[in-house]
């Protein structure tokens, strides 16, 4: 009995149909990352914003009066773009394709910009209130393949900031990303593409791959926080 | 995900959908007419030889031969032939006992000299019109020569296959039952109607023996012979049919062990046929099966290159992670943690593997249903059958391997 040709054709359009299902059910799923990640940044930019105002005030009011208030706020911020960079490096491996997503690009160049706009007002703030916590780390890295050991270091301070969330304040600085503000402190730290990955400890520069022990060494030469006495 | 290993991922997923999808169409378009015995009735019955190749087989012997006394087909015109492969253990003399209770000519080589010699010595001998070529370790149902003769309406059909079942004993078994339907029967089934089925099994086939002669009987160089001679039957432009309206009950293996052997058999077996009969491959004088042979082998070939490669990609990174650890005093415990988040955890390309993986559990039930097989007898089965294609992998890896190497491979 000969088999009617159209079977094939038939087989190749309902193949076709269906990767053309999987390719819908993939775009919802990009889609909704991309509004979540959207969302999470809109509320990102209102703390930071509420956070802008709240210091406008006190600088008629008192700065030093109201810092408690401040500092709780950067707390709960930092709380907040940490996880922001989380959703956006796991959405990111999750919408990977052959063809990069320009949306992802976009989105952590305004991530960077907003570390940079919190770590200004936690300077700020420390500055004001006198206070020498949470220790500010910069952490200056390159996703590209010439930076061997970034990824390395970037479990290292994951962990750090883990087991230590409420007195660091990591900062990651992807300088494959174009952001002014990324060169000004790279030259103001005296680094180099060459020299990465490098990470700035309360303004002191080790470049090169630096572990864990290596780094709480380096944060308790000047403060004495909880991490110094495990 | 590179770019190298996202491309093979789409490739395999495309080549393997179309073939679940075209296999699923012919199922339901065919789903009764498979099992529809010819209704023309025999107009004579033809003198049958069968040939029994035994190696080693003391334990199922016994049951092989008892199954043959039930055959409805007339004694004067059946002939039976049993050869004793210079088996190691009690074959031949169980052979001799049971010559009290069953008609048959019994050749004993005193040493081994394979399957495919055996059955080219029990062909010459035999003086059927039809020669059933037969497993020492496989029972036949009573109508299974009848059944068979019916298909054999036309000079160009050579060889006609049957159904195979298993009576299972454990959950590999119970695995290898669902693959013995639907990979082996079902599939033969539909094969046959494309005329591109590419294996006459070994359990039993029943062989026009002109056809036999014609192509020079079995190859005794190639160690699946069955699947050998099916590309010489093609190239002669026979055909091969299936009957699905009687079977065989054959014996599988017990454990992964002797699975991994009988496996790495066929696969060697299949690529030491593929490369001697690389002239099939797009032969449009072969119809469907010039072009089916190649497809099949792309689809395995790249379907291994991706579990390699995604293989050795895992380990590498999983290593990688690992010596993270090193930097961070191996605290293990803090970085684990549970992403429930879908959107985390859907991407595209665990998307195209949940639905391959839902084909072939679709595929297997549809199947199943088909051939009237009860899903929740064959339950474990059914689940187990899904995943089989990651032992498949590392078989045909393994194969690959004693292909380019030469490795020698026995037929037990």
């Amino acid at each position: 009995m000969e088999i009617d040709k159209n079977f094939f054709i038939i087989a190749g359009i309902i193949t076709l149909a269906l990767f053309g299902l999987i390719y819908v059910a993939n775009s919802l799923l990009d889609y909704q990352r991309e509004s979540k990640l959207n969302d999470l940044r809109d509320e990102v930019i209102d703390e930071l914003e509420s956070m802008k105002a709240f210091t406008a005030i006190s600088t008629f009011l008192g700065e030093e009066e109201n810092c408690d208030i401040l500092q709780k706020q950067l707390k709960y911020f930092d709380k907040s773009i940490w996880d922001l960079g989380l959703k956006l490096d796991s959405y990111e491996e999750a919408s990977r394709n052959i063809f990069s997503n320009p949306f992802y690009e976009k989105q952590k160049k305004r991530f960077i910009v907003n570390q940079i706009l919190y770590l200004s007002m936690l300077e700020k703030m420390k500055q004001t209130c006198k206070s020498e916590t949470p220790v500010t780390i910069l952490y200056f890295y390159a996703n590209s393949k010439d930076c061997k050991n970034c990824d390395d270091q970037s479990f290292v301070l994951t962990d750090i900031n883990k087991d230590s969330d409420e007195e660091v304040a990591v900062f990651s600085l992807d300088t494959d990303i174009d952001v002014v503000g990324t060169e000004v402190l790279m030259d103001y730290y005296n680094i180099s593409k060459d020299s990465l990955p490098c990470t700035t400890i309360d303004g002191n520069t080790i470049c090169g791959l630096t572990d864990k022990k290596e780094i709480i060494k380096e944060i308790c030469k000047k403060e004495n926080l909880t991490l110094c006495l495990s | 995900m590179n770019i190298f290993q996202s491309l093979l991922m789409y490739l395999v997923w495309f080549l393997s959908t179309y073939f679940v999808v075209l296999f699923m169409l012919l199922v339901l378009k065919y789903r009764k007419s498979i099992f529809e015995s010819k209704q023309t009735k025999l107009m004579r019955l033809p003198m049958v030889s069968i040939v029994i190749p035994a190696y080693n087989e003391e334990k199922s012997i016994k049951d092989t031969i008892t199954s043959l006394k039930t055959l409805d087909y007339p004694k004067k015109k059946l002939e039976i032939i049993i050869i004793n492969d210079g088996s190691k253990d009690r074959t031949a003399e169980r052979i001799n006992f049971l010559k009290n209770e069953l008609d048959f000519t019994f050749i004993n080589n005193t040493v081994n000299l394979g399957k495919a010699y055996c059955l080219n010595l029990g062909i010459k001998k035999s003086k059927g019109e039809f020669v059933v070529c037969m497993d020492a370790d496989t029972r036949v149902k009573h109508d299974v020569i009848k059944k068979t003769l019916e298909h054999f309406d036309a000079e160009d059909v050579a060889a006609v296959t049957v159904g195979i079942d298993v009576n299972p004993q454990n959950f590999l078994q119970r695995i290898t039952q669902i693959e013995y339907a639907i990979g082996i029967s079902l599939s033969l089934a539909i094969l046959s109607r494309l005329n591109t089925a590419h294996v006459t099994p070994g359990p039993f086939t029943i062989f026009r023996k002109s056809a036999l002669e014609k192509i020079g009987g079995f190859d005794e160089k190639n160690i699946t012979e069955d699947m050998e001679i099916a590309y010489r039957l093609h190239k002669s432009q026979y055909k091969i049919k299936c009957c699905l309206s009687s079977k065989v009950y054959t014996d599988v293996p017990k454990d992964l062990k002797t699975l991994y052997r009988q496996r790495k058999r066929w696969y060697t077996g299949a690529l030491q046929t593929i490369v001697k009969h690389k002239d099939v491959l797009f032969n449009t004088e072969l119809g469907i099966f010039g072009f089916f042979i190649p497809y099949t082998f792309s689809l395995i070939l790249l379907g291994v290159l991706l579990f390699v490669f995604s293989t050795l990609l895992s380990i590498y990174n999983s290593l990688k992670n690992l010596s993270f650890y090193r930097l961070t005093g191996f605290n293990f415990l803090s970085h684990i943690e549970f992403n429930l988040d879908p959107l985390s955890i859907f991407s595209v390309y665990s998307l195209l593997i949940l639905f391959s993986f839902s084909m072939t559990i679709l595929m297997t039930f549809i199947g199943l249903r088909v051939l009237n097989k009860k899903i929740r007898k064959s339950f474990s089965g059914f689940f187990g059958f899904a995943y089989l294609f990651i032992l498949y992998q590392v078989f045909w890896i393994s194969s690959i391997y004693s292909f380019v190497f030469k490795r020698r491979i026995q037929w037990k």
